[in-house]
């Protein structure tokens, strides 16, 4: 990095919030894109360090860093806590990472009209806290709450576990305060019958960084109830979840499991994959206590075997039952839960659902935040594991999924749940895991399902994505997502950053895929 | 000026480029007529000559000057009613009441609430920006002829939302000529109240956690608030159920775009009014022009 632009840094945050140590430069070159882990397997922990890792305290500092950045020609990464799974921060042009958590005030929480602004860089759950503590909830609570933050829900259209009842992260912002690239302020709403939020949520950094944003609160909930149901097929739960839906009942929670996801809700495990290895290496030791490293390498062991072999794995998946687990929750007023829980108990059992309690939905609860901030231990036995989250309508979702477990099993095991159901459809969860003995081999494998992931999903009129984003993972695929409505997000780009140094790279694809 | 009120064939097509060619109409002049398409390709074809010969177009039914306008009323079939997701998918020049007599034929229900003229085409309203919470993807035409799809996926979260620049967008991103809109199943229970304390009424009751399928406050100085509802609480009911208003708009400006998740509506943006560090028009001009670099929509024509 030119020594001209490293000064000005410098100047504009302070010395202290310059970093270009090497543990700054691997840290900042990834975020929990599965692929990341992949290099780190070939030997390569920091494919695509940045030049420069700065930490902005005021919104005055961001705009001064836009300037320089933009003055220099260097690229400009916006970074929230790294928890993204699709690349979207990664630096693979180089130039300056913005990690804004110094940013994190709760401004204002407004009583009268239930909002509450804060700035981008505060964590989920420190947000929460906060609104908790005066009474309040924003009801969004992605599995990442715990290391993600309020700018990075925004920017990469966030669905928390609730979003049935309270909406995705677009359902609650009601105005976005937006350092565009070359320095402006803008702060999105109606006054002028032009709202702009809908362009910059989502937009991943790449069209300007977020400071601070204004969301819609509610009131704490009085009461919360969960509980679960199990139905004989996919089909019947399917059929059960759109009744509930499209009823007009709001539970807070509603997530049905696939056979296959089914049979491992019943541990306790922090993580389905590491529930398969674990699976298997019991089978070995049962009955006898293995020392620590052997069980560790037993777990290795038996992680390789099960993932190396997916589609018998897969086969066997299928032998066990067909039943599927449905987990509903309702919370707010304790009046109104207990006459939504009545009147989905005799919707849900009328369509064959039979009632398991609340033990399925009190375990999902106590464990609702463990996948995100654990990478899966998966890993250490030389494996991948990933998931996908697509979208499609009532008509197309079942469709979906049969087509992407037809492209997957022969190649991946497979699973997958059925979570934030709307009245006009909903999201699919899959879950993928592989193994090689081949770091290389292990990535054209991975590249592989995803590519037939893809391909299965578009092809069956789905989205490639419903609460990631799309990163670097799932660029490629814009193109035949929008169609030629690719080129107003283009327009917009051209005319916003023209100089394209905002996150170069993500989002949308190379000019010329389009073409 | 003429009304060209049939079927855009070739001949009809090679006489607008010819028209767009010859001087003294080249240029950013146009034949001042107006044409009324019946198909997305009509659209298409129209766009593109202009676009390459540099013509205007507007929507709209009357003739302007130095402008072809595009009137989209014969694009008026509903192409689908999806039950299952309870989705219509209807063309720009539906009204939303034909929109909604569609529905209820499969037992569904448009909330007219959302359009200010429910006698008047559906691509008028969307290019107002009403109805945005029923959106559910649009069909458009961008300045070149080029017909696309915005993806059909709920709250998907690929990239920004296009259809910002396309509900509301008054015709100038792009020309909308099909949407697929919300439907939700019909309540007979469901009746409208009149509730006494207008605003501040329907700020409790949306902290209330009771659910309803539709609000609205009556225009008078937001005196009352008008209430749908199946399971209104007794002591919120003040008084007699007054008759189903048929016009008339809230007072709320964004109140249309606070429909929750799963129907029933939140009312928390109803009182909100943002503030700007800087006007948010010029970003949207900056957009349009890189968009439409030629200037080939001319927007709604009056």
């Amino acid at each position: 990095m030119a020594s001209p632009l490293l000064i000005e840094l410098e100047r504009i945050v302070g010395k202290e919030y310059v970093r270009r140590g090497e543990a700054e430069r691997i840290a900042y070159s990834a975020d929990m894109w599965p692929r990341n882990q992949l290099w780190k397997l070939q030997g390569d922990p920091a494919r695509h360090p940045p030049d420069a890792v700065v930490h902005p305290g005021t919104e005055a500092e961001i705009v001064a860093l836009h300037a320089a950045a933009l003055k220099h020609s260097v690229p400009l990464i916006p970074y929230g806590a790294g928890s993204g799974v699709c690349g979207g921060t990664v630096p693979i042009r180089g130039g300056v990472v913005m990690d804004v958590r110094r940013l994190r005030r709760l401004i204002a929480v407004d009583d009268h009209d239930l909002l509450v602004t804060a700035e981008a860089g505060i964590i989920g759950m420190h947000l929460e806290e906060e609104l908790d503590a005066r009474g309040y909830t924003l009801g969004h609570f992605p599995s990442s709450i715990l290391c993600s933050t309020l700018g990075g829900w925004i920017a990469a259209r966030s669905g928390g576990q609730y979003s049935s009842k309270y909406g995705k992260i677009e359902d609650m912002v009601v105005r976005v305060r937006v350092v565009m690239p070359g320095g402006e302020i803008l702060e999105t709403g109606c006054e002028d019958g032009v709202d702009l939020a809908p362009l910059l949520i989502g937009s991943e950094g790449t069209l300007g960084t977020i400071t601070s944003a204004t969301l819609r609160i509610h009131p704490k909930p009085e009461a919360k109830a969960f509980r679960g149901y199990r139905f004989q097929s996919l089909d019947s739960g399917l059929r059960a979840v759109r009744a509930l839906l499209q009823g007009g009942l709001q539970p807070c929670l509603v997530r049905l499991y696939d056979p296959f996801d089914t049979v491992l809700h019943r541990s306790d495990k922090d993580h389905d994959l590491d529930v398969v290895a674990e699976a298997v290496s019991e089978g070995g030791r049962q009955g006898r206590q293995t020392p620590g490293r052997f069980a560790a390498a037993a777990k290795r062991l038996g992680t390789a075997l099960a993932l190396g072999n997916a589609s018998w794995v897969n086969r066997i998946g299928a032998a066990l039952g067909q039943s599927c687990l449905l987990v509903v929750g309702f919370e707010g007023p304790r009046s109104v839960v207990d006459a939504d829980m009545r009147a989905a108990q005799a919707l849900l059992t009328g369509l064959g659902g039979a009632d398991g309690g609340e033990g399925p939905g009190l375990r999902w609860f106590e464990h609702r935040y463990h996948v995100s901030f654990k990478q899966s231990g998966v890993y250490d036995a030389g494996a991948f594991v990933d998931t996908l989250e697509v979208a499609a309508t009532w008509s197309r979702l079942a469709a979906v999924y049969r087509a992407v477990r037809e492209a997957v099993s022969p190649h991946a095991l497979i699973m997958a749940h059925f979570s934030h159901s709307y009245r006009e459809g909903g999201s699919i969860y899959f879950t993928f895991a592989a193994h090689r003995r081949d770091p290389k081999a292990l990535e054209r494998l991975y590249d592989r399902v995803l590519h037939d992931t893809f391909a299965a999903v578009l092809r069956e009129g789905g989205s490639v994505s419903h609460h990631h984003g799309v990163g670097l993972g799932k660029r490629e695929q814009m193109a035949r997502e929008h169609g030629a409505g690719l080129r107003l997000l283009y327009g917009v780009k051209d005319a916003w950053d023209p100089q394209a140094f905002m996150n170069p790279g993500k989002v949308l694809p190379d000019r010329a895929v389009t073409k | 000026m003429a009304t060209r009120d049939y079927t855009l064939d070739q001949p009809v097509l090679d006489t607008l480029e010819q028209a767009l060619r010859e001087p003294p109409l080249s240029g950013r002049a146009a034949p001042s007529s107006v044409f009324r398409p019946s198909t997305h390709d009509e659209v298409s074809a129209v766009l593109s000559a202009a676009d390459r010969f540099g013509g205007r177009v507007g929507v709209g039914t009357s003739p302007v000057e130095g402008v072809i306008v595009l009137d989209l009323t014969g694009l008026a079939a509903i192409r689908e009613v999806d039950g299952t997701s309870q989705l219509v998918t209807a063309g720009a020049g539906c009204t939303p009441r034909a929109i909604a007599a569609s529905a209820s034929a499969s037992g569904l229900e448009l909330d007219l609430g959302y359009f200010a003229e429910p006698d008047a085409p559906l691509g008028d309203a969307l290019a107002r920006g009403e109805a945005a919470p029923l959106v559910f993807s649009v069909r458009a035409a961008l300045p070149d002829g080029a017909v696309f799809e915005t993806p059909r996926a709920p709250r998907r979260a690929s990239g920004p939302a296009p259809e910002a620049l396309l509900v509301g967008g008054d015709h100038r991103a792009g020309i909308v000529v099909e949407a697929t809109l919300r439907l939700r199943e019909v309540d007979p229970s469901a009746r409208w109240v009149s509730l006494p304390g207008g605003a501040g009424r329907l700020r409790l009751l949306a902290r209330s956690g009771v659910r309803w399928r539709s609000a609205a406050l009556t225009a008078e100085g937001e005196a009352r608030a008008l209430l749908a509802a199946s399971d209104v609480p007794a002591d919120a009911v003040a008084s007699e159920a007054p008759a189903l208003p048929t016009r008339g708009r809230p007072v709320f400006r964004r109140w249309s775009t606070l429909t929750a998740p799963a129907g029933p509506l939140d009312l928390h943006g109803g009182w909100v009014r943002g503030g700007h560090a800087g006007p948010a028009a010029p970003w949207l001009e900056k957009a349009r022009a890189a968009i439409d670099p030629r200037r080939t929509l001319a927007g709604g024509a009056p």
